[in-house]
């Protein structure tokens, strides 16, 4: 059923030793549930909660065809993590999702049927379509994020319904090609991902997901977060 | 005469058949027309978006300011002259209103997935118990 493709998921941990088993456990089901060719390839970056440690145990668990370790030794950001997740990729295609379960796997067959469907170079999980949504969220957040993501639309006609959203499935050589031609961090940078796929005239299909706030850990959206956020989108407008 | 016109408006919408296919037919519902007008736009001009604003500000003030201050002249501006002064700060009002009543409804009718977070919360407790007779210990 695989038609030859490879799947290569890649999550970039900090501090989530008790996230990371079960996003795991639940990576193996759903993927292995769908006969899919896949490894998951954890980049951790020196967490100080022994996030790495449990990745071993996983690993000894699942099989290093499966889990595949490329840890490094201090935090040095999620743009970094990717292109050095993309490096030790062995599959044709690369999924990008967070570690901290507010992406759940069993999206991860939709993306696989969509990217299939229309042939894309992209498919992006959206929570603003659709079934889409969220679980956890105040009204605060939920205005703070619409009106964010309305002001994108106007100002930068993206062609994409959720620019900041970080779970989403490249061929491999457009990801790799994309995120060498970024330059931003933070949610910015999931932005600026869809901004340069429209410039290379990638092909961008899109999945309404089920984003559940983060369980374990800390959740952070405070005011440097929205002037960050602003000032990208500046750039972005302004330069793009 | 009618004729030509008539088949340059048939080679135009041939062409642009010809890139909304090879282009954005793979494309999300929701999203074609966007793509394609963006695309049409971006491709001919090649410019930021900032660029393209300040076109389009330019195109609708530069006009505006000759009526405004009768630079130009006619007796069609002469008599709505009012409401051309009041036009710019109109369409900005216009426009906020309807941006903040878009902004409510998507606020008011953002899916809460209660069900999802539920169903996470089980798929949890399997999962630890399952890791935990595979060897793997959680707290
Ligand atoms: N390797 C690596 N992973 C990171 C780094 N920063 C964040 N991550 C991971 O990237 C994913 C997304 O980070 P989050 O902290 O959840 O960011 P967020 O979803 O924007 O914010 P939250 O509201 O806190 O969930 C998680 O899996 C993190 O563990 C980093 O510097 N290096
Ligand atoms: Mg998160």
């Amino acid at each position: 059923m695989a038609g030859g493709d490879k799947y290569s998921v890649l999550l970039p941990t900090y501090n989530e030793r008790e996230n990371l088993p079960i996003i795991i456990w639940l990576l193996c089901k759903y993927l292995g549930e769908s006969n899919l060719e896949y490894e998951i390839i954890v980049i951790d970056d020196g967490s100080p909660d022994g996030t790495l440690e449990v990745a071993k145990q996983l690993q000894e668990v699942y099989g290093q065809d499966k889990i595949v370790l490329r840890p490094r030794a201090k935090k040095l950001g999620l743009g970094t993590a990717y292109i050095h997740g993309i490096k030790h990729a062995t599959g044709n295609f690369v999924i990008i999702m967070d570690a901290d379960l507010s992406h759940h796997p069993k999206f991860i067959p939709e993306f696989i049927k969509k990217q299939k469907e229309g042939n894309f170079d992209l498919v992006s999980g959206t929570r603003y379509t659709g079934d889409g949504g969220v679980y956890g969220w105040d009204l605060k957040r939920k205005i703070i994020s619409r009106t964010a993501n309305y002001l994108t639309q106007i100002l930068l006609r993206p062609g994409a319904s959720d620019l900041t959203g970080s779970f989403r499935l490249f061929r491999k050589e457009a990801l790799q090609n994309i995120v060498k031609a970024c330059v931003s961090k933070g949610y910015v940078f999931q932005m600026e991902i869809i901004i340069r796929a429209r410039q290379f005239g990638y092909t961008i299909g899109e999945v309404p997901i089920k984003f559940v706030d983060r369980v374990y850990g800390e959740s952070k959206l405070g005011g440097s977060e929205v002037i960050g956020f602003a000032k990208g989108l500046l750039y972005l407008f302004a330069t793009t | 005469m009618e004729l030509e016109v008539e088949g340059l408006r048939m080679v135009v919408m041939q062409c642009h058949i010809l890139v909304y296919y090879n282009y954005y037919q793979r494309d999300t519902k929701g999203v074609v027309l966007n793509n394609y007008l963006n695309h049409l736009i971006t491709t001919t001009t090649n410019m930021t978006k900032l660029m393209e604003w300040l076109t389009g500000a330019i195109l609708f003030l530069g006009p505006w300011t000759a009526i405004v201050t009768t630079t130009i002249h006619n007796e069609f501006t002469v008599m709505h002259y009012q409401e051309i002064l009041l036009l710019p700060f109109l369409l900005v009002a216009v426009f906020a209103v309807v941006s903040i009543a878009i902004i409510a409804f998507r606020v008011y009718s953002f899916n809460d997935c209660h069900q999802e977070a539920k169903e996470l919360q089980e798929q949890i407790l399997q999962a630890k118990a399952d890791l935990a007779k595979r060897g793997i210990k959680l707290d």
